[in-house]
């Protein structure tokens, strides 16, 4: 069945411009439903990934599958996938509506039903009174947000979404991944990003790619899990543990390194007179779990 | 599909050209070509031959714009990933520069008849015009897939149009020096032969000929259009950039 295939499959996957090695042997499998955020810097691959993916780039060696088919041998993925880049594809001298209706009646919708269709996913994207705007009238969050409209505008299995709040100032970014959130339902969502509390946000799971290759996969929760770390924090600051008298962060919590059971080690911690006012498992945030991978927070 | 792809064409020369500008080039174009054209040559028969040569040149810098303009408007990525084969693709791409020139150059042309027959001059037989009518679809075609296979390789859409009109330009002022050069070396008897195989106008085995030479290298040039679409596609940057 075509459902239980994953959404792509890198087996071994390099990618060469040049001597410049873009894909250095990627393995990777995205599901074929849910957000997944590939999180990398700038060069990691990303965007080489997602090349991959519509077919637009051929893999140097190694096997991709997208929905269980090569796809730079096959088009029929056209109709399942649809891509939002950086640059947003629109043609600026049309209006939003006239943009949207093109790309509808790409799949052969006829005028009257194409413009409906877009009128309405301007409306869930929240941006109906564009619709007759020159897009190279519009600022820059509307014209990300009409992108948005368009990528998401037809049925697809697959949505691919490249640093799709780039550029944003932090209201229109909030806007915009509403939009996502609102927009992706039963879908894959592929959302290439560098902003990390987005992925956190938005991602179901994520993949950590660097230099062309996969640092870590996992759901952000479970990716941002620090097994043996405890924080505590006292009504007098300090925390009297094992005969050591610990003192407390910048943040007025202490540090324990402990892979006992959390609830044993609270009860110690009563029983050697602290007052404890909170005490819970220690997570890191995506972005320190990101630049601890990449070296960069060393 | 391909009506879609028409409309995207129509919709961007239409705001590029802008609504003054369209009209200053409509015309402009039948001024010279319905009016003065006829009133300056005696035989209409030559001014019509003209007809056969203008869509060559309405088409040809159009489909320069296809690809090359994409590329310039950053919107190419996202268009090769339109529901949309690349067979399609291509086959709007091509059909729009020619509809446009056929359109506007027929249009002219019955200006041109009308104005010929109110100066009293006599109109050319049915068979000029049909041979000036395929003549056109020809140029057109030729235009068009010329145009094209510069438009994928040129990186901007001036570059293309550079490299389209030094083409021409070849071909233009190419083809009768060559002519010229190798009529006066072929023997009289075999010119006078060939000259005979164009008796009989239009249905003559020459004019067939003519027009079966032209429908092949159109459908070369087609055919390898085809082969290039592909390659715009997919990538292989082990073999080089798009």
């Amino acid at each position: 069945m075509l459902s239980d295939l994953p959404g792509a499959h890198f087996a071994d996957v390099s990618v060469k411009y040049g001597e410049v090695i873009a894909l250095d042997g990627l393995d990777l499998e995205i599901p074929a439903r849910g957000v997944f955020g590939l999180l990398g810097r700038n060069g990691a691959g990303k965007t080489t990934a997602i090349r991959t993916i519509v077919g637009l780039v051929r893999p140097f060696s190694g096997e991709l599958k997208v929905f269980g088919a090569d796809p730079a041998a096959s088009s029929w993925n056209r109709d399942r996938i649809s891509v939002l880049f950086a640059e947003d594809g629109l043609i600026p001298s049309l209006t939003v509506l006239e943009n949207l209706s093109v790309w509808a009646g790409f799949r052969g919708m006829p005028r009257s039903e194409a413009d409906e269709m877009g009128r309405g996913i301007l409306q869930s994207t929240g941006i109906p009174d564009i619709s007759d705007v020159q897009v190279k009238e519009l600022s820059t969050g509307n014209r990300r947000l009409a992108a948005l409209a368009r990528t998401f505008l037809l049925p697809s299995d697959m949505v691919i979404l490249d640093e799709p709040t780039a550029s944003l100032d932090p209201v229109r970014a909030s806007e915009v991944r509403k939009a996502i959130d609102a927009l992706s339902e039963s879908r894959l969502v592929l959302l290439s990003t560098h902003n990390l509390p987005e992925a956190e946000e938005l991602c179901d799971s994520v993949a950590i790619i660097d230099s062309g290759r996969v640092l870590l996969t996992g759901s952000p929760g479970k990716l941002a899990e620090a097994p043996g770390k405890l924080l505590v924090r006292t009504e007098g600051g300090t925390v009297a543990y094992r005969g050591a008298v610990l003192e407390p962060g910048g943040d007025g919590y202490v540090l324990l390194d402990d892979d006992g059971e959390p609830a044993l080690i609270l009860r110690e911690l009563i029983e050697s007179g602290n007052r404890v006012t909170e005490f819970r498992p220690f997570r890191r945030d995506l972005a320190s779990v990101f630049l601890e991978l990449t070296g960069e927070g060393k | 599909m391909i009506g879609a792809v028409l409309r995207r064409e129509w919709l961007r020369f239409q705001r590029a050209m802008g609504r003054a500008g369209l009209l200053r080039f409509i015309a402009v174009y039948f001024i010279v070509f319905g009016f003065v054209l006829p009133s300056s040559f005696d035989d209409p028969s030559a001014a019509l031959a003209v007809f056969a040569v203008i869509p060559l040149y309405v088409a040809g810098p159009l489909a320069v714009d296809a690809f090359a303009g994409e590329r310039e408007r950053k919107t190419l990525e996202t268009l090769l990933t339109a529901p949309l084969s690349p067979s399609k693709l291509l086959a709007g791409k091509a059909l729009f520069p020619m509809i446009t020139a056929l359109v506007t150059t027929w249009s002219v042309m019955v200006l041109f008849t009308v104005w010929t027959a109110v100066r009293g001059a006599v109109l050319p037989g049915p068979g000029t015009f049909a041979a000036v009518i395929l003549g056109g679809v020809f140029s057109a075609s030729l235009g068009a897939v010329t145009g094209l296979h510069v438009s994928m390789k040129a990186k901007t859409v001036r570059s293309g149009q550079q490299w389209f009109s030094v083409t021409l330009l070849a071909l233009v002022l190419g083809i009768p020096l060559a002519l010229n050069f190798l009529l006066p070396q072929l023997p009289k008897s075999l010119l006078a032969s060939v000259a005979e195989l164009f008796d009989g106008g239009f249905k003559s085995p020459g004019v067939l000929s003519l027009a079966a030479l032209g429908l092949l290298i159109c459908t070369t040039m087609w055919l390898s259009l085809q082969r290039r679409v592909k390659g715009l596609w997919t990538l292989n940057p082990s073999k080089g950039g798009r």
